[in-house]
């Protein structure tokens, strides 16, 4: 990993998932409801990380870290399938859809890895998943627990695709990251309105998220950090 | 039909006070996420507590690494935020939409004018000139389809198409797009406007209670650039390709 992204990676202590520090800047128009033009926002700024071009070991470290999470999908989804816990159809029908999309994320995962020098990564991530499966599973009494884990299990694979593009040192590999990342989110939206409860309580909009500031764009804030990087 | 966002206009709009603030965790109104807290360790991942998601950098080294194509990218995608939030506006001044979907068109305007927003302070930091309208090109051709006479099965279908243009246009960009800035912060897009995608098709398949599941089709393996929308002849246009980048970017495609 190089040393320019590491310093990122540490902050005061706390390890912080991303290189990007962000502020909140805005110069354009904004359409409304009615379809008028409402406002401007004060633009701000920011300092710009540093990352070294082209650094295909470090990219490497990135690409073996998101297979990895691949992985943990791929093994949380047997589980699940396994379980008597499900019993909807439409839930199983996504697990296994889902599952083979992860599948398919590895193997792409795989080949980019190879291209960087890197050797290609296949097992879970042990870090995400003593942090998001483990026990989850174990204390899981309902379908909706099950559901529940897979969400934030695929919004963490969502968040560090989306962290890592920006991370990413070979430009060419922030388009496969990004389309594996988008679908990702797309299948969290689904088990989100697959939670009776946040339908129950907020309909359609149970597809985008509540805890973070802004829904309007991919959090990153569930993304590995350093400690779950797979070197 | 005109696509080409560099055309003369007008500074306007007013300073407003809002701003992103440093992200903090809202209560989850469903209680699942409690149950996740109690069985382990969310707070145990290493996030970026630091990061504002969707906000952006704004900084003369991300003006100075900005080359004239993807400039053009961004004044497009501002104008096609725009042109899609002014499309939601346009068929909320209908009678067909429910309540629901209502929620959701507002909820979609929201988060292309955040789109926009941020988009546009990479404009700027690129020396360009921000977009003041929606794109011409986009609201000629479906300005009609969401009129206040469109039934609702069509409004909610075209928003679907939209939606899906927009995620694929923006995977399309990551060919052009050698700026850090303008990469992570398309990253942080596209999943939302495929997120939109699933959510209107759920829309579709529901009723006035409750969502139904979306299609299958809104759930690809990867996203794709299926339907992109192209600066240079404004026409929703057949892929260039689907298959993962293992070697350099292609050259660069139109809009230059």
């Amino acid at each position: 990993m190089t040393g320019d992204r590491r310093q990122f990676l540490v902050l005061g202590g706390a390890t912080i998932a991303g290189a990007a520090a962000l502020a909140a800047c805005s110069s354009a128009p904004v359409v409304n409801s009615t379809g008028t033009i409402a406002s401007t926002l004060t633009p701000a700024t920011a300092p710009t990380p540093t990352v070294s071009p082209d650094d295909k070991a470090a990219d490497a470290v990135l690409l073996r870290t998101v297979s990895s999470l691949e992985a943990s999908l791929i093994a949380f989804y047997d589980k699940m399938l396994a379980s008597p816990l499900v019993t909807t159809p439409e839930v199983r029908s996504w697990a296994v859809l889902f599952q083979s999309h992860h599948t398919a994320h590895l193997a792409t995962l795989g080949t980019l890895t190879t291209a960087q020098g890197g050797k290609a990564y296949t097992k879970p991530n042990a870090f995400a998943d003593s942090s998001l499966v483990t026990s989850q599973l174990a204390a899981a009494t309902t379908e909706s627990d099950l559901v529940a884990i897979a969400t934030t299990l695929e919004e963490c694979a969502a968040s560090t695709a989306a962290m890592y593009v920006s991370q990413i040192t070979v430009p060419a590999n922030r388009k496969p990251l990004a389309a594996i990342g988008g679908a990702t989110s797309r299948q969290v939206a689904v088990w989100r309105l697959n939670d009776p409860i946040a339908v129950r309580d907020n309909g359609l909009l149970a597809a985008f998220p509540t805890a973070v500031s802004d829904p309007a764009f991919q959090s990153v804030r569930n993304s590995l950090g350093a400690a779950a990087e797979v070197k | 039909m005109n696509l080409d966002p560099r055309r003369p206009r007008p500074l306007s709009g007013v300073v407003d006070d809002r701003s992103t603030s440093t992200p903090t965790a809202t209560a989850d109104p469903t209680g699942r996420r409690g149950f996740l807290v109690k069985a382990a360790v969310l707070p145990a991942l290493a996030v970026g507590a630091s990061l504002l998601p969707g906000t952006v950098l704004a900084s003369v080294a991300a003006a100075a690494e900005m080359a004239s194509p993807e400039l053009t990218f961004t004044e497009f995608a501002v104008s096609l935020e725009l042109a899609l939030a002014e499309l939601y506006g346009t068929a909320l001044k209908g009678t067909t939409l429910s309540e629901a979907n209502k929620d959701l068109a507002n909820a979609c305007i929201t988060h292309h004018n955040a789109h926009a927003s941020t988009m546009s302070t990479l404009v700027t930091a690129g020396g360009g000139e921000v977009p003041t309208a929606g794109n011409v090109g986009l609201l000629a051709k479906f300005t009609p389809q969401v009129g206040p006479e469109v039934a609702e099965a069509a409004l909610v279908a075209t928003f679907g198409t939209l939606e899906e243009a927009m995620a694929a246009t923006y995977l399309a960009s990551l060919d052009t797009v050698a700026s850090t800035a303008i990469a992570s912060t398309v990253a942080t897009i596209i999943p939302v406007e495929g997120q939109h995608a699933v959510v209107w098709s759920a829309a579709a398949a529901g009723d006035a209670t409750k969502p139904g599941q979306p299609e299958a089709g809104t759930l690809p393996v990867e996203q794709t650039e299926t339907g992109q929308l192209s600066e240079a002849d404004n026409e929703i246009s057949a892929p260039t390709t689907t298959a993962p980048a293992t070697t350099a970017p292609a050259t660069t495609k139109a809009g230059s």
